[in-house]
């Protein structure tokens, strides 16, 4: 019995010390889970950044954040706590496109799909962002400060409407701001977007705003979420799926798609820096594809433009009804 | 101007490390890409003709979790290969793979469809029973449907087609105009328009599935405009080069497509 005591006892100890380590590696991150933070790059990292910025960094990244679940049973915490410390790699990755002079990110956070998941693991990942959101709200003076402008493609009626709410006020609040545009892809998935596109012009020709030799791929892709955003040029996928899983397919067409094989929590800036030394290898190669995409892109006509600023105008007032809301 | 100068100097210091990283990577990739070109011609050189691909491939594709029903082959910006896409097209026969399509942006493939057509009969010798010209192609319709070879029906059978750019987003917008059309007239309203009802209407059109598995031929990784909403759930895999592609490459990379496990979400 002692023998056992002795051998099981220093066991203990260390199991003690490493869960307390951990609370201490992850206590501070639960107190500064904010949106905008300074740098966390060495100064060999920072001397790397400053070399690849000499070559063409793509203006729009966007990414697929893929393996917090995996991530969460790999150090056998809660699926929770792989969620949320996948929300830190994201604002450590927004920093670091900031760094590298990347103006627009649009993030995969949440998919019409991922509504299948648990009860348990949906309400969860729904509180989440509650607090992320609400956060964002109260960080207003960090943002304004440095001109991010927030956008959330999806759809939104999907969510619960608290949660439209905080979203839509977030919208409105940034919508002037144009240094850095942080695109989040919340209750989406390409073929509802696509599906609502052809909706929304069909809804046209019916009304007598558009003629049917008005509908083009152009006007198609104005009635798309990321209609005010240019194509991504680069797509980073984490967790070493090679998928695009219903994400931004109208939008990647001419894009350098870059498979990552490294769990989202712990995508590093090397990472980073590897699809971008990756996109500037391709560029060459993607320009023709890009060209022959805008001739096919179709003209615009007088009534199409009226069109597209009639639509643009009803989802902002659909949007300022939304952040009014009695909740 | 001293600042200035030692700014400027700092400059070109980068900008030359940036030149000397890519001439590196450049370098490495030269002597990979020099070393698959020296392994495949060994391989071929010392190629056991024993054995017959066919068998080979049918007794290899069982050990398999799983074998995509569609498979893709983009071609990118390599030159085409009709001899290699032929043989690729028949060892999807010999995998149980029912569905091929290529995909060139460029819309070559589609001009010289006829090239393609001689290729399978060259490697096929002839025997083109088990293969189906889809919808896409311009072969489709033109072949008598015998489906017999020495009075015994072949089962497995090979769907073909072809696609260029404006099967993808040109397609969608086709359909959008015909959708418009019929709410002019009255058969449809707005209102009805959702994700399964645009996609019984391009599944009519195309009379394939969703490709489960697709092959980006050269060094980019891009769908290069490819069908963007039937790629929602595919697979994408690289191929350095579909010139002269051997079995085992092919194996490979449906050993690899084997592997891949699919959430859907949840």
């Amino acid at each position: 019995m002692t023998f056992h005591c002795a051998v099981y006892f220093p066991k203990l100890v260390v199991l003690w010390i490493i869960s307390i380590l951990h609370l201490k590696i992850s206590l501070p991150s639960l107190v500064e889970m904010s949106w905008i933070r300074d740098s966390t790059l060495s100064w060999i990292q920072l001397l790397c950044v400053k070399i690849i910025k000499n070559g063409r960094v793509p203006k729009h990244v966007a990414f697929i954040m893929d393996g917090n679940r995996r991530y969460a049973k790999k150090n056998n915490v809660q699926k929770v706590e792989g969620h949320s410390q996948g929300f830190e790699k994201l604002a450590e990755t927004l920093q670091w496109c900031l760094d590298l002079g990347i103006s627009e990110v649009t993030v995969y956070a949440f998919s019409i799909e991922n509504f299948k998941r648990s009860q348990e693991e949906v309400d969860a990942l729904m509180e989440l962002s509650r607090q992320k959101f609400k956060q964002l709200l109260c960080e207003k003076d960090k943002l304004m400060e440095h001109g991010v402008c927030i956008r959330i493609i999806g759809n939104l009626s999907l969510l619960p409407q608290d949660i439209q709410k905080l979203i839509a006020q977030a919208m409105i609040l940034t919508k002037d701001n144009n240094k850095t545009f942080l695109n989040v892809a919340f209750a989406y998935t390409a073929r509802e977007e696509m599906a609502q596109a052809v909706q929304a012009v069909v809804s046209g020709v019916e009304d007598g705003a558009l003629r049917v030799s008005d509908v083009t791929q152009k006007l198609l892709s104005s009635c798309m979420y990321t209609s005010t955003s240019p194509d991504p040029e680069l797509l980073i996928r984490t967790s070493g799926e090679v998928r695009l899983s219903d994400y931004m397919l109208w939008q990647v067409s001419c894009s350098c798609i870059y498979f990552a094989d490294v769990l989202w929590p712990e995508f590093s800036i090397w990472h980073l820096l590897a699809a971008i030394i990756k996109f500037q290898r391709s560029y060459a190669q993607l320009v023709p594809v890009c060209q022959a995409d805008e001739m096919a892109n179709g003209s615009c006509s007088e009534r199409s433009s009226v069109f597209q600023t009639r639509l643009a105008a009803s989802r902002l007032a659909t949007l300022e009804e939304l952040s009014h809301a009695i909740s | 101007m001293y600042v200035c100068s030692s700014n400027s100097m700092t400059f070109s210091l980068y900008r030359v490390t940036w030149t000397l990283l890519h001439m590196l990577i450049s370098a490495l990739h030269f002597i990979e890409c020099v070393w698959i070109s020296v392994r495949k011609k060994l391989d071929l050189l010392h190629k056991k003709c024993t054995e017959d691909e066919y068998d080979f491939i049918s007794r290899y594709v069982k050990l398999f979790d799983k074998v995509p029903s569609h498979l893709v082959v983009i071609v990118g910006n390599e030159s085409i290969s009709y001899r290699d896409l032929a043989n690729v097209a028949v060892w999807c026969i010999a995998a149980g793979i029912s569905f091929i399509s290529f995909y060139d942006h460029h819309g070559n493939l589609k001009k010289n469809e006829t090239e393609l057509f001689r290729a399978l009969s060259e490697v096929t010798k002839g025997h083109l029973d088990n293969i189906i010209w889809g919808k896409k192609t311009k072969t489709h319709g033109l072949i008598k449907r015998n489906g017999t070879k020495n009075g015994v029906i072949s089962t497995q059978k090979l769907h073909v087609n072809i696609f260029s750019l404006s099967d993808g987003k040109g397609a969608l917008v086709q359909l959008a105009r015909s959708i418009c059309q019929s709410a002019i007239s009255g058969q449809i309203k707005s209102a009805d328009i959702n994700q399964d009802i645009i996609d019984t209407k391009l599944q009519a059109e195309m009379d394939i599935p969703d490709p489960e598995l697709a092959l980006i031929c050269g060094d980019v990784c891009s769908t290069y405009g490819f069908l963007p909403w039937q790629i929602r759930v595919t697979e994408f895999l690289q191929l350095q080069s579909h010139h002269n592609i051997q079995v085992k490459d092919f194996l490979l990379l449906l050993m690899r497509y084997g592997k891949c496990a699919q959430r859907f979400g949840k």
